[in-house]
């Protein structure tokens, strides 16, 4: 097996002298396999920037790249460690050994529901997803999680009935969908988080005050005159306003 | 003491939890409830592969440990309401103390844990009753004594069975009767005091579990009793919904012990207000 970077010269993307030129003096080499492939990349890029670096065309598997999209689910094992380990692409160094394949998408079934109709309670969420119950305590969701969100212990609280509380511990789920892959009692908890959220949203959290306000005041026709100004205004003015806005100066209406 | 609640306690069975904390107070026993616990994990004895099915109890084993380390608790033990519970936590703790092969594979399924000692004693709330406080001390505080009520137990099977987890003689239990003699009602004999109400085959044929359900309150009306007296929310669950399909609404009301005791000590405020009325309104019956 190539491991050593001689190697490097015999690789179409790193050859010769341009490896230099890339990496620049003093930058390490780290071995990553992509899908069972060889390549070695420079240390300290993401998973993301390595695979663009080797070439490949992300159409899947990249979005935000800032951590919040979810859809470069990512999973990697290392060399001599028996552990399954998952990351968002565009938040994990490369690390040397890792052998690695991205998940563009999770199948699962999404049950169809009314919000209206619901009520806030545990067992309307198990009567949408009865396999919840089928949770064996295994925490293989939990040990997958890139969010390092405490999936079997929110799945857990669910099935007691607390989904204010699991709304709150699955508030940071960005429905990569690991947990689901790994999940032996075939849970599709990026889902059940979902509807747990949206019931928690609609009946239990208290409401915002200043956004009803708001709406009331958009629905009477409050701001119709200085929107009217700002349309009128041009261009010119809307540069100067976008640039107070984004450094969060006050801006007359 | 330690408190594992156990899913169904926390939602609904909310008036058993309610009334046998509170009645554990009276006597003076401290209880905590764990900071972190999962389902139980519902181990069918009978089930093949039952290293698979003792995980989420040997979790919820590990965390009591833990927890009584952490809070210096010596006495080791875990309380538990609900009879499925007792059985679960119960048999997966035997089966890790006796079986070698289980305690090798859970040990090396659950390395993301401390290491599980076997030290817990997992206990159920009647034995709490009997041999921790003492049936003595409940007569001592008894203000309302049920007398002339006449009821009969259903101990179900998950407090009987296997023999090796019994908190009584499975086939004459005399733990719950001996205690509803001491608050002063009339326990009635009847063959179905360790009958299983047919647990979970309530999701997939309820057909059966409604059939069990009337057989079981056809035999205590025919005797004249005026409730039924569980200690297992199953069991409550499936034979008040039985007897809803079977006669239109609850002939027969079910009660848990630990209700009968609140009320028999004069503690309504450990009662749900509907609970109690019902309770209330029996007793002005008899």
């Amino acid at each position: 097996m190539p491991g050593t970077v001689e190697t490097i010269k015999d690789t179409k993307l790193v050859e010769g002298k341009a490896v230099e030129g890339v990496l620049g003096a003093g930058k390490k080499l780290v071995t990553i396999y992509v899908m069972g492939k060889w390549y070695q990349v420079p240390a300290g890029l993401t998973i993301t920037k390595a695979l663009e670096y080797l070439g490949y065309r992300l159409v899947r598997g990249v979005g935000c790249r800032a951590g919040f999209c979810g859809a470069c689910t990512t999973l990697w094992v290392k060399k001599n460690d028996y552990k399954l380990y998952s990351g968002l692409a565009c938040q994990t160094m490369v690390e040397d050994g890792m052998y690695l394949v991205q998940i563009p998408f999770v199948p699962a079934e999404k049950r169809i529901y009314n919000i209206e109709e619901l009520e806030p309670n545990g067992s309307v969420v198990l009567a949408l997803y009865p396999e919840v119950t089928r949770c064996i305590g295994c925490n293989a969701c939990t040990k997958v999680c890139p969010q390092e969100i405490q999936v079997m212990d929110t799945i857990q609280e669910i099935i007691r009935g607390n989904i204010a509380k699991a709304a709150r511990m699955a508030f940071d789920c960005i429905s990569c969908g690991s947990c689901s892959l790994r999940c032996p009692a075939e849970i599709k908890h990026f889902y059940v988080f979902q509807l747990v959220r949206r019931l928690y949203g609609k009946y239990i959290a208290p409401k915002a005050k200043h956004l009803e306000k708001r709406v009331k005041e958009i629905e009477e026709r409050k701001y119709d005159g200085a929107l009217d100004r700002l349309i009128r205004a041009g261009p010119d003015k809307w540069r100067e306003l976008a640039e107070k806005a984004q450094k969060d100066e006050e801006v007359e209406t | 003491m330690l408190y594992y609640p156990g899913c169904t306690v926390k939602a609904t069975a909310i008036e058993y939890e309610k009334s046998a904390l509170g009645i554990l107070k009276e006597f003076g026993i401290n209880v905590i409830e764990l900071e972190r616990w999962i389902c139980c994990g519902i181990y069918h004895g009978l089930t093949v592969d039952t290293a698979y099915q003792t995980v989420a109890p040997m979790r919820n084993l590990i965390w009591a440990q833990n927890q009584a380390e952490k809070l210096s608790i010596d006495n080791n033990y875990l309380l538990t309401l609900c009879s499925m519970c007792y059985n679960t936590l119960k048999s997966a703790h035997l089966r890790y103390i006796n079986d070698e092969n289980i305690a090798k594979r859970i040990k090396a399924f659950l390395n993301d844990e401390s290491l599980y000692k076997g030290n817990i004693k997992v206990i159920h709330f009647i034995q709490i009753l009997n041999e921790i406080i003492g049936y003595d001390k409940i007569k001592e505080k008894l203000v309302n004594p049920l007398k002339g009520l006449k009821v009969v137990p259903l101990y179900g099977c998950m407090l009987l069975r296997p023999n090796e987890i019994a908190i009584d003689n499975p086939e004459n239990p005399q733990i719950m009767q001996n205690l509803l003699h001491i608050l002063g009602a009339e326990t009635i004999n009847y063959p179905y005091v360790n009958q299983c109400c047919l647990s979970y085959l309530v999701t997939k044929r309820p057909y059966l579990v409604w059939k069990r359900a009337d057989d079981i309150t056809n035999s205590a009306l025919d005797k004249g009793a005026k409730l039924i007296v569980t200690t297992c929310p199953l069991c409550a669950y499936n034979l008040t919904e039985g007897q809803k399909k079977s006669f239109g609404s609850v002939k027969l009301p079910i009660f848990y012990e630990s209700e009968l005791i609140a009320y028999a000590i004069g503690k309504y405020e450990y009662l749900k207000k509907d609970r109690l009325n019902m309770l209330e309104n029996i007793l002005k019956g008899v």
